[in-house]
């Protein structure tokens, strides 16, 4: 069990400042979300989470040690990422590319015991990605695909996870799935999961908590009623009058509106103009 | 750890990886038979008829402890021991080197098309070997002469600064080294041309070695030869699994725990190694470094832990036979060795772009 | 053998010294040690009678001392006389098939200079008598004749044979050496047609054309060079000569001679003074370079040296 907390952290690109002094904290056994317009900085976060980039000012804190000061194998038995788009080379089978997530744990031995190999093909089954293991990965659907990378990173067996849009390929039962079975995951043993979704319903559905970004700084962070609402949806995303509650649950659900949005060069909503 | 199976594993896993991990290692194994078969078969013949069973004579006497009486001339065991079996054993080693270099750069720059001659050894080896003609005096010392001494750091230079040209803090981007390979390859390529035409007399001398050639082959190259081919070889074989998972993009790999950095530095400077090595004495071979891996990985899939040795191995046998043809086919003619793997590689490529999909062997 | 070899070579050294160093004043013994033109010490042990020749040139040498029974290998390019074609073939000019040359058991290989850097210590590290003929002058040329004499056993013929070819080098000479610069002909040799290449002061074809009294129009450049067109029609030859024969079938540079427009000004052409050689006569340093030197005579001072 890892906390994970960041302090101060901003990334850049070159000169481009994208992520602007964020401070979060996430503790074991919550699925935080990740939530914000195009270009707010979320998958930067998860690059400079995963070392990927190196801040340009701040500390990132992995189980309450720099993670500039975790050797690169050991950081990768902590931290389990899940890109958004990933690159799979063609002529491995899916079981190998699941397999690869075992790296960290193997030595300078040469190859996976049996034990690894239990390890790959459970994570196959709980992604339910079995039936292709033996499959190529050119012959497999972008859906397909990503499941295999999830499953690679379950075979990793990190303490802590990050998914970027994990399921942006994938079709609504999948989705509920994918989702389904990382949150009990998180909660079961306690995982450090952050999760970056463009889908606000399912990031209220997921989420125990929500880290709303804009223009690469922290809007808002708190529990899926109190990010999502109104007011900062306006604010954020510039899209009015589409928050409403779930008819079973209550918790907020984003149905966009026909013509509701401020970015068309309206001074006010029309809402107020018609309103008398 | 199997915390994330509880409650979600069924217990039991089929039997995967593990047939087809045995059907690579008992392809090795052939493979090395195989090896031995073609060193003692290419052995055999030459332009001089000499029966078989006196060839298997001379090696098996030949061979540390054992002894077989001799009933055959001098001039015979001088033929297979002194001029044939270091040229075949040259070839061997030089075939395997260029191979699983090709296979490693592949494997570095995740490009089909990439083969040991990418970033500019092949052009400064030959840089190196070209001023060493036109220079007027000769040199000769601890088993070699000026020619693949200067051929040798040629090439090294060569890489050292495509290198540099390319790095950018510590990472070494690899568009950015092709680039600066091709560049500089072509730089080299230019004076070399330019020295071939003012050299006059020696121009034929030149053009020859160049076209890679394994007559005249000596036990004194192949013991300088082995220990770099040696040295880079093992290096190589010990990073593979490291090299299967940077077939992820870079990113990605890093994320799994390799430094991706570290690995590339590495094993570039361990296939440069042996390609220098094997350039240096022989010239430019072309097309093995290239075939060898896509062959073996059509035959025997992408796992790199296998992919590397089964090139080495094949990459070995197919660069013996090439040079057989090459030294019997129209005896006593020689024809340079590279024309006979380019006119094996060319169909090759044929083939390979008429299969549609790119994926399907990369 | 190598050691063995350096011992003698030393107590011989020493008598060649002490003895003098000029073809003409050496006295060796039957089977001394012989300097080849690259400077190397060569002594065998007996006559020998297994003698294969790396070089055409080398090969026409052999068969005018009369040495034909002895040779046992020659080149692919050996063709003069015609019963070289019947040898034992060991290689090409460049490429020396070590096989074969060992299976032969040679107890001499005649070889040039381009064997040098690698066939040369190939052979050696094998134990075969390598000796080296390197002449790019004509005297250079005798000198190579009568060392294969010395180094074979055949002497007398050597003698004779360069004594003859000195004679008949006399014979241009006296008529040539003492002509004036206005009165040599400007010459140009057309090596090749493309790139346009002609000989420069040093080579072969340079000494003949000055010993046949021509007046080279490459004589400022060196080796085998090129040479643009333009240089050439500005140099405005009297006589152009061509080689041909080569193998190739068509003598390009013989047809380019003729009909390449672009020279139809020279002087040469205007008073078709165009002539057309066999390209080994020149080509080859041996027996034949005196065919070459008349020849060349004929053409530039045809009122010197009538046709017979």
């Amino acid at each position: 069990m890892i906390e994970l907390e960041l302090k101060g952290i901003s990334l850049a690109y070159g000169h481009k400042l994208v992520v602007k002094d964020l401070s979060f904290r996430v503790e074991p056994g919550e699925v935080v979300g990740l939530i914000g317009p195009n270009g707010s900085g979320k998958s930067t976060v998860i690059r400079g989470l995963s070392r990927v980039i190196l801040p340009a000012s701040g500390q990132i804190y992995l189980g309450g040690r720099d993670i500039l000061e975790i050797s690169r194998p050991e950081l990768a038995r902590l931290l389990g990422v899940v890109p958004q788009i990933a690159i799979l080379p063609g002529t491995f089978t899916a079981f190998e590319i699941v397999l690869m997530g075992r790296n960290p744990h193997l030595g300078f031995l040469r190859h996976e015991s049996a034990h690894d190999i239990e390890i790959a093909w459970n994570a196959m089954e709980m992604t339910r990605t079995e039936s292709f293991a033996r499959r190529r990965v050119n012959e497999l659907s972008g859906g397909e695909i990503q499941r295999v990378v999830i499953a690679r990173v379950l075979a990793q067996e990190p303490k802590s996870v990050l998914l970027d849009e994990p399921t942006a390929s994938l079709d609504i039962s999948h989705q509920v799935d994918i989702l389904d079975l990382i949150k009990g995951l998180c909660h079961e043993i306690s995982l450090t999961v952050v999760i970056v979704l463009h889908d606000l319903n399912l990031a209220t559905q997921y989420c125990d908590r929500l880290i709303l970004m804009k223009e690469g700084r922290l809007h808002a962070q708190g529990t899926p009623e109190e990010v999502i609402n109104a007011h900062n949806i306006e604010e954020v995303y510039g899209a009015f009058d589409c928050v409403y509650p779930h008819p079973d649950s209550g918790i907020p659900v984003v149905l966009p509106k026909a013509g509701g949005s401020l970015k068309r060069g309206r001074k006010s909503r029309p809402i107020d103009a018609e309103a008398g | 750890m199997s915390s994330y199976q509880a409650g979600h594993s069924s217990g039991q896993y089929p039997v995967i990886g593990l047939p087809q991990r045995r059907r690579r290692i008992y392809a090795i194994i052939g493979l090395v038979a195989a090896l031995g078969g073609v060193i003692v078969f290419a052995t055999a013949l030459g332009s001089v008829r000499i029966p078989f069973a006196t060839t298997t004579g001379i090696i098996l006497d030949w061979l540390p402890g054992l002894d077989v009486a001799s009933n055959w001339q001098a001039t015979t065991e001088t033929i297979i021991l002194s001029i044939r079996l270091p040229r075949v054993f040259l070839a061997g080693i030089v075939g395997a080197a260029l191979s699983i270099a090709g296979a490693t750069y592949q494997g570095l720059f995740r490009n089909p098309l990439a083969d040991p001659y990418l970033i500019g050894v092949t052009q400064g080896a030959a840089l190196g070997a070209v001023i060493g003609f036109t220079l007027p005096f000769q040199w000769e010392g601890a088993g070699f002469g000026l020619i693949p001494l200067l051929a040798f750091t040629g090439a090294l230079a060569t890489v050292f600064i495509v290198y540099n040209l390319a790095r950018v803090g510590k990472t070494i981007p690899v568009t950015t080294l092709i680039l600066a390979g091709v560049a500089l390859g072509a730089l080299c390529s230019s004076v070399v041309s330019y020295l071939i035409i003012t050299s006059g007399e020696k121009m034929h001398g030149i053009v020859f070695w160049l076209m890679g050639s394994f007559s005249l082959s000596e036990w004194s190259e192949v013991r300088v030869v082995l220990p770099y081919i040696i040295t880079g070889v093992v290096i190589i074989l010990l990073y593979a699994r490291s090299l299967n998972v940077m077939q992820l993009d870079e990113e990605q790999a890093q994320q799994l725990g390799v430094d991706v950095e570290k690995v590339k530095r590495i094993m570039l400077g361990a296939a440069t190694l042996i390609t220098a090595a094997a350039v240096s004495f022989v010239g430019t071979i072309g097309f093995v470094g290239i075939i060898m891996p896509h062959i073996v990985r059509l035959i025997w899939g992408p796992d790199y832990r296998f992919l590397l040795p089964l090139s080495l191995l094949s990459g070995g046998i197919f660069l013996i036979l090439a040079d057989l043809v090459a030294r019997t086919a129209l005896a006593p003619m020689e024809i340079p060795v590279g024309v006979i793997t380019a006119i094996c590689g060319a169909p090759f490529f044929l083939y390979i772009l008429r299969r549609k999909r790119r994926e399907v062997f990369f | 053998m190598k050691k063995k070899f350096s011992y003698l070579l030393a107590t011989i050294f020493f008598l060649v010294l002490v003895i003098g160093c000029t073809p003409d004043s050496v006295e060796t013994e039957s089977q001394g040690g012989v300097t080849d033109q690259a400077g190397r010490k060569v002594e065998l042990d007996d006559v020998p009678q297994r003698i294969i020749s790396l070089a055409p040139s080398n090969t026409e040498i052999l068969f005018a001392l009369g040495l034909s029974d002895r040779i046992v290998g020659v080149t692919e390019y050996c063709d003069y006389p015609e019963e070289a074609k019947e040898k034992e073939t060991i290689g090409g000019y460049n490429t020396v098939d070590l096989e074969k040359v060992v299976a032969l058991s040679p107890d001499l290989i005649l070889a040039t200079s381009i064997h040098e850097s690698e066939a040369l210590p190939a052979l050696e590290n094998r134990g075969l008598n390598v000796f080296v003929l390197n002449p790019t002058t004509m005297d250079e040329v005798l000198d190579a004749i009568w060392l294969v004499g010395e180094i074979t056993g055949a002497t007398e013929e050597a003698e004779s044979l360069v004594a003859d070819m000195g004679a008949r080098i006399s014979e241009v000479t006296e008529k040539t050496e003492d002509l004036a610069q206005e009165d040599r002909p400007r010459v140009f040799v057309i090596t090749w047609h493309d790139p346009l290449m002609t000989p420069g002061q040093d080579t072969r074809h340079g000494e003949l054309i000055r010993l046949a009294g021509g007046q080279n129009i490459g004589q400022d450049l060196s080796g085998y060079a090129d040479v643009s067109l333009e240089a050439v029609i500005k140099a405005n030859p009297e006589v152009m000569i061509a080689g041909i024969g080569m193998g190739s079938g068509e003598d390009l540079p013989a047809q380019f001679m003729r009909t390449e427009p672009r020279l139809e000004s020279t002087d040469a052409r205007i008073n078709d003074r165009l002539y057309e050689m066999d390209v080994d006569l020149a080509g080859r340093p041996g027996p034949r370079i005196v065919d070459a030197l008349e020849k060349f005579a004929r053409f530039i001072h045809p009122e010197l040296f009538p046709a017979t």
